[in-house]
Protein backbone atom coordinates (compact mmCIF):
# COMPACT_ATOMS: atom_id res chain seq x y z
CA UNK A 1 0.00 0.00 0.00
CA UNK A 2 2.00 2.59 -0.86
CA UNK A 3 0.41 7.06 -0.42
CA UNK A 4 -1.02 6.79 -3.76
CA UNK A 5 -3.38 4.36 -2.84
CA UNK A 6 -5.76 6.21 -0.83
CA UNK A 7 -6.41 8.25 -4.15
CA UNK A 8 -7.48 5.25 -6.19
CA UNK A 9 -10.72 5.34 -4.42
CA UNK A 10 -11.74 8.96 -6.63
CA UNK A 11 -14.34 8.53 -8.90
CA UNK A 12 -15.74 10.99 -11.40
CA UNK A 13 -19.03 12.34 -10.59
CA UNK A 14 -22.19 11.30 -12.68
CA UNK A 15 -22.75 13.46 -15.82
CA UNK A 16 -26.27 13.38 -15.28
CA UNK A 17 -25.72 15.12 -11.51
CA UNK A 18 -22.87 17.50 -12.87
CA UNK A 19 -25.12 18.42 -16.09
CA UNK A 20 -28.56 19.29 -13.64
CA UNK A 21 -26.49 20.50 -11.18
CA UNK A 22 -24.55 22.83 -13.38
CA UNK A 23 -28.18 23.74 -15.02
CA UNK A 24 -29.61 24.29 -11.91
CA UNK A 25 -26.82 26.66 -10.93
CA UNK A 26 -27.33 29.02 -14.08
CA UNK A 27 -31.02 29.34 -13.66
CA UNK A 28 -32.10 32.52 -12.94
CA UNK A 29 -34.11 31.68 -9.40
CA UNK A 30 -30.00 31.04 -7.67
CA UNK A 31 -29.20 34.70 -8.58
CA UNK A 32 -27.93 36.94 -6.50
CA UNK A 33 -30.34 36.69 -2.95
CA UNK A 34 -28.10 39.52 -1.28
CA UNK A 35 -31.45 41.08 0.38
CA UNK A 36 -32.56 38.25 1.32
CA UNK A 37 -29.65 37.70 3.46
CA UNK A 38 -29.81 41.08 4.75
CA UNK A 39 -33.78 40.34 5.47
CA UNK A 40 -32.92 37.10 7.23
CA UNK A 41 -30.29 38.84 9.24
CA UNK A 42 -32.46 41.47 10.30
CA UNK A 43 -35.04 38.71 11.48
CA UNK A 44 -32.52 37.26 13.84
CA UNK A 45 -31.64 40.23 15.38
CA UNK A 46 -35.72 40.98 16.31
CA UNK A 47 -34.66 39.99 20.09
CA UNK A 48 -31.33 41.81 20.28
CA UNK A 49 -33.18 45.46 19.72
CA UNK A 50 -35.70 44.29 21.84
CA UNK A 51 -33.09 44.01 24.70
CA UNK A 52 -31.00 47.14 23.46
CA UNK A 53 -34.68 49.07 24.65
CA UNK A 54 -33.69 49.01 27.89
CA UNK A 55 -31.78 51.87 27.56
CA UNK A 56 -28.50 51.04 29.91
CA UNK A 57 -25.48 52.40 28.13
CA UNK A 58 -23.42 49.77 29.87
CA UNK A 59 -25.34 46.71 29.11
CA UNK A 60 -25.66 48.24 25.55
CA UNK A 61 -21.76 48.42 25.56
CA UNK A 62 -21.02 45.38 26.58
CA UNK A 63 -23.93 43.96 23.73
CA UNK A 64 -22.02 45.79 21.15
CA UNK A 65 -18.68 44.25 22.26
CA UNK A 66 -20.38 40.66 21.97
CA UNK A 67 -21.59 41.81 18.66
CA UNK A 68 -18.27 42.26 17.34
CA UNK A 69 -17.55 38.47 18.20
CA UNK A 70 -20.86 36.72 17.53
CA UNK A 71 -21.53 34.77 14.09
CA UNK A 72 -24.44 36.42 12.50
CA UNK A 73 -21.22 38.48 11.05
CA UNK A 74 -21.21 35.51 8.69
CA UNK A 75 -25.03 36.57 7.25
CA UNK A 76 -23.69 40.06 6.80
CA UNK A 77 -20.66 39.78 4.69
CA UNK A 78 -20.19 41.94 1.61
CA UNK A 79 -16.46 40.98 0.43
CA UNK A 80 -13.67 39.23 1.98
CA UNK A 81 -10.64 41.67 2.05
CA UNK A 82 -8.33 40.22 4.20
CA UNK A 83 -7.93 36.79 5.60
CA UNK A 84 -5.54 34.99 8.35
CA UNK A 85 -6.47 31.05 9.17
CA UNK A 86 -10.29 30.86 9.37
CA UNK A 87 -10.63 34.32 10.51
CA UNK A 88 -12.12 36.43 7.72
CA UNK A 89 -11.89 39.92 7.01
CA UNK A 90 -15.13 41.56 5.65
CA UNK A 91 -15.68 45.43 4.20
CA UNK A 92 -19.75 44.73 5.58
CA UNK A 93 -20.60 48.02 7.86
CA UNK A 94 -19.27 46.92 11.46
CA UNK A 95 -21.87 45.71 14.06
CA UNK A 96 -21.89 49.43 15.68
CA UNK A 97 -22.40 50.74 12.50
CA UNK A 98 -25.50 48.57 11.90
CA UNK A 99 -26.71 49.44 14.73
CA UNK A 100 -26.56 53.23 14.35
CA UNK A 101 -28.29 52.82 11.31
CA UNK A 102 -31.08 50.87 12.73
CA UNK A 103 -31.22 53.63 15.38
CA UNK A 104 -31.45 56.32 13.18
CA UNK A 105 -34.01 54.86 10.87
CA UNK A 106 -36.11 54.70 14.05
CA UNK A 107 -36.26 50.82 13.89
CA UNK A 108 -35.34 50.38 17.92
CA UNK A 109 -38.02 51.04 20.23
CA UNK A 110 -37.52 53.73 22.53
CA UNK A 111 -37.65 53.56 26.84
CA UNK A 112 -41.04 54.72 28.41
CA UNK A 113 -39.27 58.44 29.98
CA UNK A 114 -41.53 57.66 32.83
CA UNK A 115 -41.30 53.96 33.66
CA UNK A 116 -39.26 53.08 36.96
CA UNK A 117 -35.28 53.02 36.78
CA UNK A 118 -34.39 48.96 36.63
CA UNK A 119 -31.65 49.20 39.29
CA UNK A 120 -28.33 47.09 37.84
CA UNK A 121 -26.40 45.89 41.22
CA UNK A 122 -22.30 47.31 40.51
CA UNK A 123 -20.12 44.00 40.07
CA UNK A 124 -16.62 44.59 40.22
CA UNK A 125 -14.55 43.21 37.16
CA UNK A 126 -13.12 39.84 37.75
CA UNK A 127 -9.46 40.10 38.10
CA UNK A 128 -7.96 36.76 37.78
CA UNK A 129 -4.21 35.81 38.10
CA UNK A 130 -2.38 34.37 34.60
CA UNK A 131 -2.24 31.19 37.19
CA UNK A 132 -6.27 31.47 37.73
CA UNK A 133 -7.29 31.76 34.23
CA UNK A 134 -5.00 29.31 32.61
CA UNK A 135 -6.64 26.41 35.50
CA UNK A 136 -9.89 28.13 34.69
CA UNK A 137 -9.33 27.84 30.80
CA UNK A 138 -7.82 24.77 30.59
CA UNK A 139 -4.47 25.98 28.64
CA UNK A 140 -1.79 28.47 29.36
CA UNK A 141 -2.73 32.03 29.17
CA UNK A 142 -0.70 34.51 27.75
CA UNK A 143 0.18 37.27 29.01
CA UNK A 144 1.50 41.10 27.89
CA UNK A 145 5.37 41.80 29.56
CA UNK A 146 5.34 45.01 27.75
CA UNK A 147 2.71 47.42 28.89
CA UNK A 148 2.64 51.00 28.87
CA UNK A 149 3.65 52.44 32.56
CA UNK A 150 0.27 54.65 32.56
CA UNK A 151 -1.91 51.45 31.99
CA UNK A 152 -2.99 49.81 35.00
CA UNK A 153 -4.60 46.28 34.56
CA UNK A 154 -8.45 46.10 35.49
CA UNK A 155 -9.89 43.18 35.04
CA UNK A 156 -8.57 39.36 33.39
CA UNK A 157 -11.70 37.11 32.70
CA UNK A 158 -12.73 33.81 31.20
CA UNK A 159 -15.68 33.97 28.45
CA UNK A 160 -16.80 30.28 28.26
CA UNK A 161 -18.06 28.45 25.25
CA UNK A 162 -21.40 28.78 24.44
CA UNK A 163 -23.55 26.76 21.34
CA UNK A 164 -23.12 29.59 18.82
CA UNK A 165 -19.12 30.63 18.83
CA UNK A 166 -17.81 27.58 20.36
CA UNK A 167 -15.25 29.03 21.94
CA UNK A 168 -13.17 29.85 25.13
CA UNK A 169 -11.83 33.32 25.43
CA UNK A 170 -9.37 34.86 27.94
CA UNK A 171 -9.99 38.80 28.35
CA UNK A 172 -7.60 41.47 29.82
CA UNK A 173 -8.06 45.14 30.26
CA UNK A 174 -6.06 47.91 30.93
CA UNK A 175 -7.14 51.22 31.42
CA UNK A 176 -5.13 54.46 31.40
CA UNK A 177 -5.88 58.01 30.56
CA UNK A 178 -6.09 57.69 27.09
CA UNK A 179 -8.96 54.80 26.86
CA UNK A 180 -8.25 51.28 27.63
CA UNK A 181 -5.94 48.29 25.85
CA UNK A 182 -7.72 44.98 25.65
CA UNK A 183 -5.95 41.92 25.13
CA UNK A 184 -7.91 38.53 24.15
CA UNK A 185 -6.52 34.60 23.86
CA UNK A 186 -9.26 32.86 22.46
CA UNK A 187 -9.22 29.05 21.38
CA UNK A 188 -12.18 27.81 18.47
CA UNK A 189 -13.58 24.21 18.59
CA UNK A 190 -11.66 21.77 16.44
CA UNK A 191 -15.09 22.10 13.70
CA UNK A 192 -15.87 25.70 14.74
CA UNK A 193 -15.11 26.51 11.04
CA UNK A 194 -14.69 29.94 9.92
CA UNK A 195 -15.49 33.29 11.68
CA UNK A 196 -15.94 37.07 10.11
CA UNK A 197 -15.06 39.93 11.40
CA UNK A 198 -16.49 42.68 9.44
CA UNK A 199 -14.56 46.24 9.66
CA UNK A 200 -16.77 48.53 7.63
CA UNK A 201 -14.08 51.18 5.92
CA UNK A 202 -11.51 50.66 8.48
CA UNK A 203 -8.71 49.56 6.16
CA UNK A 204 -6.50 46.09 7.10
CA UNK A 205 -3.06 45.93 6.54
CA UNK A 206 -1.38 42.65 6.56
CA UNK A 207 1.80 42.90 9.31
CA UNK A 208 4.05 40.36 11.21
CA UNK A 209 3.82 39.98 14.36
CA UNK A 210 5.46 37.61 16.79
CA UNK A 211 6.80 36.01 13.19
CA UNK A 212 3.55 34.97 11.91
CA UNK A 213 1.23 37.06 9.74
CA UNK A 214 -0.86 39.13 11.44
CA UNK A 215 -3.77 41.86 10.18
CA UNK A 216 -3.66 45.08 11.70
CA UNK A 217 -7.29 47.60 11.28
CA UNK A 218 -7.25 51.17 11.86
CA UNK A 219 -9.69 53.36 13.24
CA UNK A 220 -12.71 50.25 13.35
CA UNK A 221 -15.53 51.82 14.23
CA UNK A 222 -17.22 51.14 17.69
CA UNK A 223 -20.06 53.24 19.34
CA UNK A 224 -20.90 54.02 22.78
CA UNK A 225 -24.77 54.55 23.32
CA UNK A 226 -25.59 57.49 25.42
CA UNK A 227 -29.43 58.20 25.98
CA UNK A 228 -32.46 59.31 23.75
CA UNK A 229 -30.89 57.37 20.78
CA UNK A 230 -28.07 59.28 20.54
CA UNK A 231 -24.57 57.74 19.68
CA UNK A 232 -21.26 58.98 20.56
CA UNK A 233 -18.72 57.20 18.00
CA UNK A 234 -15.78 55.42 19.04
CA UNK A 235 -13.26 53.75 17.27
CA UNK A 236 -10.13 51.13 18.31
CA UNK A 237 -7.08 50.21 16.21
CA UNK A 238 -6.88 46.11 16.16
CA UNK A 239 -4.63 43.44 15.77
CA UNK A 240 -5.10 40.48 15.08
CA UNK A 241 -2.70 37.21 14.54
CA UNK A 242 -3.07 33.56 15.18
CA UNK A 243 -0.37 31.60 16.86
CA UNK A 244 -0.56 28.13 18.50
CA UNK A 245 -3.54 27.74 18.15
CA UNK A 246 -4.84 29.91 19.41
CA UNK A 247 -6.53 34.12 18.13
CA UNK A 248 -5.35 36.56 19.73
CA UNK A 249 -6.61 40.13 19.54
CA UNK A 250 -5.33 43.59 20.92
CA UNK A 251 -7.31 46.43 20.58
CA UNK A 252 -6.82 50.03 21.67
CA UNK A 253 -9.11 52.51 22.37
CA UNK A 254 -6.72 55.05 23.32
CA UNK A 255 -4.81 54.91 19.58
CA UNK A 256 -2.01 53.46 20.21
CA UNK A 257 0.09 53.50 16.95
CA UNK A 258 0.85 50.28 14.75
CA UNK A 259 4.38 50.40 16.03
CA UNK A 260 3.08 50.56 19.59
CA UNK A 261 1.05 47.76 19.48
CA UNK A 262 3.12 45.50 18.04
CA UNK A 263 6.08 45.91 20.64
CA UNK A 264 3.06 45.12 23.02
CA UNK A 265 1.67 42.19 21.32
CA UNK A 266 5.28 41.21 20.43
CA UNK A 267 5.98 41.11 24.14
CA UNK A 268 3.18 38.21 25.04
CA UNK A 269 4.41 35.08 25.99
CA UNK A 270 2.61 31.85 27.79
CA UNK B 1 -2.53 21.49 -7.18
CA UNK B 2 -2.51 24.99 -7.48
CA UNK B 3 -4.85 26.89 -5.56
CA UNK B 4 -4.21 30.35 -7.81
CA UNK B 5 -6.30 29.09 -10.47
CA UNK B 6 -7.19 32.44 -12.74
CA UNK B 7 -10.05 31.40 -14.65
CA UNK B 8 -11.93 30.67 -11.20
CA UNK B 9 -11.02 34.37 -10.03
CA UNK B 10 -12.21 35.90 -13.65
CA UNK B 11 -15.01 33.89 -13.15
CA UNK B 12 -16.15 35.17 -10.16
CA UNK B 13 -15.53 38.50 -10.50
CA UNK B 14 -17.43 38.70 -13.90
CA UNK B 15 -19.67 35.91 -13.02
CA UNK B 16 -19.05 34.97 -16.79
CA UNK B 17 -21.87 32.27 -17.47
CA UNK B 18 -19.47 30.87 -20.87
CA UNK B 19 -16.74 30.72 -18.73
CA UNK B 20 -18.10 29.17 -15.76
CA UNK B 21 -18.62 25.77 -16.99
CA UNK B 22 -14.90 25.31 -17.50
CA UNK B 23 -14.46 26.28 -13.96
CA UNK B 24 -17.23 24.05 -12.57
CA UNK B 25 -15.65 21.01 -14.64
CA UNK B 26 -12.43 21.79 -12.83
CA UNK B 27 -13.44 21.94 -9.45
CA UNK B 28 -16.60 20.33 -9.21
CA UNK B 29 -14.98 16.38 -9.30
CA UNK B 30 -12.43 17.80 -6.15
CA UNK B 31 -15.62 18.96 -4.30
CA UNK B 32 -17.80 15.72 -4.82
CA UNK B 33 -14.67 13.54 -3.82
CA UNK B 34 -14.36 15.84 -1.23
CA UNK B 35 -17.18 14.62 0.31
CA UNK B 36 -17.23 11.16 -0.45
CA UNK B 37 -14.42 10.45 1.02
CA UNK B 38 -15.61 12.47 4.07
CA UNK B 39 -18.99 10.77 4.51
CA UNK B 40 -18.22 7.59 2.11
CA UNK B 41 -21.42 8.27 0.89
CA UNK B 42 -22.06 8.69 -2.98
CA UNK B 43 -25.45 10.04 -2.52
CA UNK B 44 -24.94 12.70 -0.01
CA UNK B 45 -21.89 13.48 -1.85
CA UNK B 46 -23.65 14.92 -4.60
CA UNK B 47 -26.09 16.64 -2.02
CA UNK B 48 -23.45 18.36 -0.10
CA UNK B 49 -21.67 19.26 -3.72
CA UNK B 50 -24.72 20.60 -4.84
CA UNK B 51 -24.94 22.55 -1.66
CA UNK B 52 -21.57 23.95 -1.67
CA UNK B 53 -21.94 25.29 -5.43
CA UNK B 54 -25.03 26.98 -5.07
CA UNK B 55 -23.99 28.59 -1.65
CA UNK B 56 -20.32 29.64 -3.67
CA UNK B 57 -22.76 30.59 -6.49
CA UNK B 58 -25.13 32.57 -4.51
CA UNK B 59 -22.34 34.16 -2.57
CA UNK B 60 -19.30 34.94 -5.51
CA UNK B 61 -19.47 38.72 -4.40
CA UNK B 62 -18.00 37.95 -1.79
CA UNK B 63 -15.05 36.67 -2.88
CA UNK B 64 -12.24 39.21 -3.64
CA UNK B 65 -10.14 37.41 -6.26
CA UNK B 66 -6.81 39.13 -5.70
CA UNK B 67 -6.58 38.54 -1.68
CA UNK B 68 -8.19 34.98 -1.13
CA UNK B 69 -7.43 31.93 -3.54
CA UNK B 70 -10.40 30.35 -4.64
CA UNK B 71 -10.09 26.68 -3.89
CA UNK B 72 -9.58 27.57 -0.76
CA UNK B 73 -13.00 30.02 -0.15
CA UNK B 74 -14.61 26.94 -2.20
CA UNK B 75 -13.21 24.27 0.23
CA UNK B 76 -13.92 26.65 2.97
CA UNK B 77 -17.22 26.49 2.15
CA UNK B 78 -17.51 22.73 1.44
CA UNK B 79 -16.38 22.08 5.20
CA UNK B 80 -18.89 24.49 6.78
CA UNK B 81 -21.49 22.58 4.26
CA UNK B 82 -20.13 19.47 6.26
CA UNK B 83 -20.20 21.14 9.61
CA UNK B 84 -24.03 21.73 8.74
CA UNK B 85 -24.56 18.15 8.01
CA UNK B 86 -23.53 17.08 11.11
CA UNK B 87 -25.43 19.09 13.11
CA UNK B 88 -28.61 18.39 11.46
CA UNK B 89 -30.93 15.43 11.79
CA UNK B 90 -29.44 12.48 9.80
CA UNK B 91 -31.30 12.02 6.54
CA UNK B 92 -31.97 8.30 5.55
CA UNK B 93 -30.37 7.38 2.07
CA UNK B 94 -32.42 4.37 0.65
CA UNK B 95 -29.81 1.35 -0.53
CA UNK B 96 -31.36 1.41 -3.56
CA UNK B 97 -31.60 5.03 -4.35
CA UNK B 98 -27.43 4.86 -3.30
CA UNK B 99 -26.73 2.18 -5.57
CA UNK B 100 -29.21 3.56 -8.43
CA UNK B 101 -27.44 6.90 -7.81
CA UNK B 102 -24.04 5.22 -8.47
CA UNK B 103 -24.98 2.99 -10.88
CA UNK B 104 -22.39 2.65 -13.65
CA UNK B 105 -22.60 1.13 -17.14
CA UNK B 106 -22.67 -2.88 -16.03
CA UNK B 107 -23.23 -4.49 -12.67
CA UNK B 108 -19.69 -5.74 -12.44
CA UNK B 109 -17.95 -2.49 -12.49
CA UNK B 110 -21.16 -1.66 -9.73
CA UNK B 111 -19.94 -4.22 -7.77
CA UNK B 112 -16.43 -3.10 -7.54
CA UNK B 113 -16.83 0.35 -7.23
CA UNK B 114 -19.42 -0.58 -4.04
CA UNK B 115 -16.55 -2.62 -3.02
CA UNK B 116 -14.45 0.36 -3.51
CA UNK B 117 -16.37 2.53 -1.43
CA UNK B 118 -17.08 0.15 1.69
CA UNK B 119 -13.25 -0.27 1.52
CA UNK B 120 -12.92 3.24 1.48
CA UNK B 121 -15.02 3.77 4.28
CA UNK B 122 -13.87 0.76 6.68
CA UNK B 123 -10.88 2.75 6.71
CA UNK B 124 -11.96 5.96 7.33
CA UNK B 125 -13.98 4.97 9.54
CA UNK B 126 -11.55 4.24 12.07
CA UNK B 127 -9.69 7.92 11.94
CA UNK B 128 -10.51 10.92 14.05
CA UNK B 129 -12.54 13.78 12.42
CA UNK B 130 -9.66 15.60 11.95
CA UNK B 131 -7.44 13.28 10.77
CA UNK B 132 -10.52 12.55 8.30
CA UNK B 133 -10.91 15.60 7.08
CA UNK B 134 -7.13 15.77 6.25
CA UNK B 135 -7.24 12.59 4.54
CA UNK B 136 -10.22 13.76 2.42
CA UNK B 137 -8.70 16.96 1.26
CA UNK B 138 -5.15 15.15 0.42
CA UNK B 139 -6.63 11.98 -1.17
CA UNK B 140 -10.12 12.68 -2.48
CA UNK B 141 -10.20 16.67 -3.37
CA UNK B 142 -6.07 16.67 -4.44
CA UNK B 143 -5.34 19.69 -2.64
CA UNK B 144 -1.70 20.28 -1.20
CA UNK B 145 -0.21 20.19 2.11
CA UNK B 146 0.22 24.02 1.73
CA UNK B 147 -3.94 24.41 0.51
CA UNK B 148 -4.84 21.78 3.10
CA UNK B 149 -2.91 23.81 5.81
CA UNK B 150 -4.71 27.08 4.84
CA UNK B 151 -7.99 25.41 5.14
CA UNK B 152 -7.30 23.62 8.60
CA UNK B 153 -5.43 26.46 10.43
CA UNK B 154 -2.28 24.18 11.12
CA UNK B 155 1.05 24.53 9.72
CA UNK B 156 1.99 23.04 6.86
CA UNK B 157 4.35 20.58 8.51
CA UNK B 158 2.08 20.04 10.66
CA UNK B 159 -0.50 18.72 8.55
CA UNK B 160 2.36 16.72 6.68
CA UNK B 161 2.77 14.95 10.00
CA UNK B 162 -0.25 13.93 10.57
CA UNK B 163 -1.08 12.86 7.28
CA UNK B 164 2.15 10.55 7.60
CA UNK B 165 0.98 9.65 11.03
CA UNK B 166 -2.43 8.65 9.44
CA UNK B 167 -1.14 6.73 6.28
CA UNK B 168 0.65 4.31 8.68
CA UNK B 169 -2.14 3.73 10.73
CA UNK B 170 -3.91 3.07 7.72
CA UNK B 171 -1.42 1.05 5.79
CA UNK B 172 -1.38 -0.98 9.52
CA UNK B 173 -5.15 -1.47 9.33
CA UNK B 174 -4.72 -2.71 5.52
CA UNK B 175 -2.72 -5.35 5.98
CA UNK B 176 -3.71 -6.96 9.33
CA UNK B 177 -7.60 -6.81 7.00
CA UNK B 178 -5.24 -8.06 4.02
CA UNK B 179 -3.28 -10.78 4.98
Amino acid sequence: MDDNFLSNFREPPRPEFAEALYQRLNAPSQRLTLHKRIKQFMESQTMLRKRLASGFSLALLILLAVLVFSPPARAYAQEIISRIGNLFISDAPTYAEQFENKLQDGLLPTSDPNAEPEVIEWQPPTLLTVAEASSQAGFEVYELVDIPAEYELISRGIMPPNEDERVIRVSATWQSPQGPLVFSQTTWAEDAGPHTLPVGEAPAEKVSVQGVEGIWIEGLRLSTYVENNAVAPKYANLLIWQKDGFEFWLQSSAGLSQAEMLTIANSATP
Amino acid sequence: MSTQTTPWRKALAEASSAEFEDLYREQMPRIYNFFRYRFGNNALAEDLTATTFEKAWRNRHQYRHDLSAFTTWLFTIAQRVAIDHYRRPQREVALDQALDLAAPENPEEALQKQNDLQQLNALLSQLSARERELVALKYGAGLTNRAIAELSGLSESNVAVILHRTLKTLRKAWERSHG
